[in-house]
């Protein structure tokens, strides 16, 4: 305990072992240098972009709504359209297949089959999902509301039954000593505990949706996707930017609404 | 007009603090604290003990009046005086003021960041006399050791003493101690009053401390002050604080609460 | 003799009721106007068929070509820098703009603060893929606006966590380093940051996590990376490539997603 050897001090390092470290430092230079080397950057292309790029800007400053109104408006209708009814039925869709996933309630072989579907539903990109579907239904809203709601059970799904395995299992308990049937065991031992939760994240998932919706239409599954690559395809910057607005707006107002909602719902 | 003694350590002239809404918390307290005396602030809440320390911080600022930190006016300071005036003040909080993910050396030593330089600071390379001084306070404490343990796995106990720490590297002139055993169980409260008293002894420091509990402001603060709705209603030794004073301040037959001073089962992990 | 009145209970009062059948009637006028809408848009006979197509496409993408896994490669390895860099990048530019949301640290709480709130909105209300699209026109197609695509929508998703948790963070501990004579700058270092520290990291780990699943696609619009494999090859109808590149995105995906699981438990 020599006064000397107590003056100087410096702070633990964050990783323990002395190798870790040496480990870290070397894989982060080691990954810098790969960047470096395997990312080109095509100035000459950028500096043409420049150029396109004060378009681009000043179709922002821009906006147009009027050239392409009819179009635009029938992708956002359609959108909006889209999204509530994939939403609801996905809403529907979950209760099944979330309660089907929830260890606590489920005998295992179902346990097994719906964890397996949900991860199935979230493991693709909603953008892949919606190109499956448009080879299978077509072109249109049809197959962009199949894709929002294979996201929406799956999202809602995982949701459901992670609430449900939380649940207080003394309601349920008390309902199969009475000797409710299983139906109203779980309308009265189980949902209560979790929809007001589950609903509140179906508020929130109607954002999400639609906020997909307008990015499923690139690849041909409707809505107001299909206008904006249309518009982009044409160089028609005012009315991408038009179109962009319109979309931000719409979320915000849809996140204040959503927000509020769900505020009174707990 | 009151003479600026340089004797007095603290100054408090007609201080009034008035927050942005409404009341006036504090209607006009005066007092002077000399050196190496130690005043227990009693009163019940919402009297305007908290606000009376943190006033003199000007962490609220005050309405009208003075506060003059041996000689120098407090109230009129512009940002960067106010921060070397704040270095000659150590205040010291209830447990939950430390930075709980940090190790018990690095809040220590956040007591000395007033004089260290930024980059420095960041980079933990603090001035060899403050680390020295750390280790110090640290074994003063009872604390060595566990310099580099963080401090939300200690107990209630040794954070207070982390806190008491931090505010002695500042070599301050006057300790503010704002409910040091509030969250403390009864053993727990003794040990740290009692090593407050002696630390003060020790640097001969002056300090306030606010307390909740009369018995054991009584029996570590050779002075008390009271506070009743925000003007002071008592200012002298323990002995002369009696049952109706008592009962003016708190509002009721103040019933001595017979806090089993020291003598709990063993509760605190602190040694 | 008195008469009892007869109990009865209700779960819901008149008045509640109504609500809750006004609302339901609207759901349901909503939700039915929205179906009609769709399905008056359908090809009913491409739906039908659907299963057929189903059919088919299965069996030109199985067996997958083995071969062409050694192509994927370099827009695997694409796939990974934009990810990577871009969220990087993204956190680098969130961070700051959490501090600058944030009610508690923000320097100007009139001008700045909606400012930056208004950024990391904008940035979470314009998904990666338009982004994207959008940066495909201004840089060219390639990795470059697949890293960019990927940042500007990061920033959001990063700042908003993050300035939550520095909203959220205790303030009695800058409080207290303050009363030390600590200037503003050092009683955020160590009062602040050391708490949102482990917020920061995490969100950004969940978040790189995300942005592998985004990147995988992205070059369906031309932003580089594995996505851009899978446009050619659908284009190419060439299906049993796809079902290959399927394969790789999903096994990134999975890994990705253990990767951080991993990580994240760790800096809990």
């Amino acid at each position: 305990m020599t006064t000397e050897a107590a003056r100087t001090w410096r702070p633990p390092p964050r990783i323990a072992s002395a190798s870790a470290r040496r480990f870290a430092w070397v894989a982060a230079v080691a990954y810098a240098l790969f960047a470096a080397a395997t990312v080109d950057v095509d100035g000459a292309r950028i500096a043409e972009g420049a150029a396109r790029a004060a378009d681009f800007f000043g179709g922002w400053l821009r906006p147009d709504f009027l050239t392409r109104w009819t179009d635009i408006r029938a992708g956002l209708v359609e959108s909006v359209a889209m999204t509530l009814v994939a939403t609801a039925g996905g809403f529907i869709l979950s209760v099944p297949f979330g309660l089907g996933a929830s260890r606590n309630l489920a005998p295992a072989p179902i346990y097994a089959g719906c964890r397996g579907a949900l991860a199935v539903f979230r493991a693709f990109h909603e953008v892949l999902v919606a190109i499956l579907f448009v080879a299978m239904f077509g072109f249109g809203g049809f197959a962009g509301v199949m894709t929002l709601v294979v996201a929406t059970v799956g999202f809602l799904g995982k949701l459901l039954a992670e609430a449900v395995e939380e649940i207080d299992p003394a309601p349920l308990e008390a309902l199969t000593a009475a000797g409710a049937t299983w139906p109203s065991r779980i309308t009265f031992g189980v949902l209560p505990q979790v929809m007001p939760r589950v609903l509140g994240l179906t508020l929130y998932r109607l954002d999400i949706n639609f906020r997909e919706s307008a990015i499923i239409g690139l690849v041909g599954a409707g809505g107001i996707g299909a206008t904006l690559i249309t518009a982009f395809a044409r160089y028609e910057f005012e009315s991408v930017s038009a179109i962009l607005i319109l979309i931000i707006s719409m979320l915000l107002v849809a996140e204040l609404v959503s927000s509020r909602l769900r505020r009174r719902l707990l | 007009m009151p003479m600026t003694n340089p004797g007095v350590v603290l100054d408090i002239d007609r201080l009034v603090v008035r927050y942005a809404d409404g009341p006036e918390v504090l209607q006009g307290i005066s007092f002077t604290l000399a050196p190496q005396e130690i005043v227990g602030l009693i009163g019940a809440s919402g009297a305007g003990k908290s606000t009376l320390l943190r006033a003199v911080q000007r962490l609220v600022e005050p309405t009208s009046g003075s506060v003059r930190l041996g000689g120098t006016e407090l109230t009129s300071l512009g940002p960067a005086k106010l921060r070397d005036a704040r270095r000659r003040m150590g205040m010291i909080f209830q447990e939950h003021a430390l930075v709980d993910r940090l190790s018990v050396m690095e809040n220590v030593l956040c007591g000395a960041l007033g004089r260290t330089r930024f980059w420095h600071a960041l980079r933990r390379r603090f001035d060899p006399t403050d680390v020295a001084h750390a280790f110090q306070l640290l074994e003063r404490m009872g604390l060595s050791g566990f310099e580099d343990r963080r401090c939300d796995e200690l107990s209630g106990g040794q954070r207070q003493r982390v806190g008491i720490a931090r505010a002695l590297i500042q070599n301050p002139e006057l300790l503010l101690v704002d409910e040091p055993t509030a969250s403390l169980d009864p053993a727990a409260s003794v040990r740290i009053m009692t090593l407050i008293s002696e630390v003060c002894a020790e640097s001969g420091l002056a300090a306030v401390i606010n307390l909740h509990d009369v018995p054991l402001a009584r029996r570590f603060c050779p002075r008390i002050l009271a506070l009743h709705e925000g003007r002071i209603a008592f200012d002298g030794p323990p002995g002369e604080l009696t049952d109706a004073v008592l009962t003016e301040i708190y509002g009721e037959e103040a019933v001595e609460p017979h806090v089993a001073v020291g003598f709990s089962e063993g509760v605190d992990r602190d040694d | 003799m008195v008469e009892q009145p007869s109990l009865e209970w209700v779960r819901y009062s008149p008045a509640q009721r109504r609500h809750r059948t006004i609302g339901l009637l609207m759901a349901a006028v909503c939700l039915s106007w929205g179906w009609s809408h769709i399905a008056a848009r359908t090809t009913w006979g491409f739906v039908l068929d659907a299963g057929v197509q189903l059919q088919d496409m299965g069996l030109r993408m199985f067996p997958p070509d083995s071969s062409y896994l050694v192509q994927l490669a370099r827009p695997l390895v694409d796939t990974l820098h934009i990810a990577t860099l871009g969220t990087g990048l993204g956190v680098l530019i969130a961070i700051p703009l959490a501090f600058l949301a944030a009610r508690t640290t923000t320097p100007s709480r009139r001008i700045l603060r909606p400012l930056a709130l208004l950024m990391l909105v904008t940035s979470r209300s314009v998904n990666s893929i338009i982004w994207a699209l959008i940066l495909v026109v201004l840089v060219g197609p390639g990795l470059l606006a697949g890293i960019l695509a990927i940042a500007l929508r990061s920033v959001g998703f990063v700042g908003k966590l993050v300035y939550e948790a520095i909203e959220e963070a205790p303030a009695l501990p800058v409080t207290a380093l303050h009363t030390t004579g600590a200037g503003r700058a050092h009683a955020l270092a160590f009062g602040l940051v050391p708490q949102v520290l482990p917020v920061m990291a995490g969100v950004s780990v969940y978040r790189w996590e995300i942005n592998i699943r985004e990147a995988t696609i992205l070059g369906i619009v031309g932003a580089g990376g594995l996505g851009m494999a899978l446009q050619s090859s659908i284009d190419a109808l060439a299906w049993s490539r796809v079902s290959v590149i399927l394969g790789v995105i999903l096994a990134t995906v999975v890994v990705a997603e253990w990767v951080s699981a991993r990580v994240r438990l760790r800096l809990a």
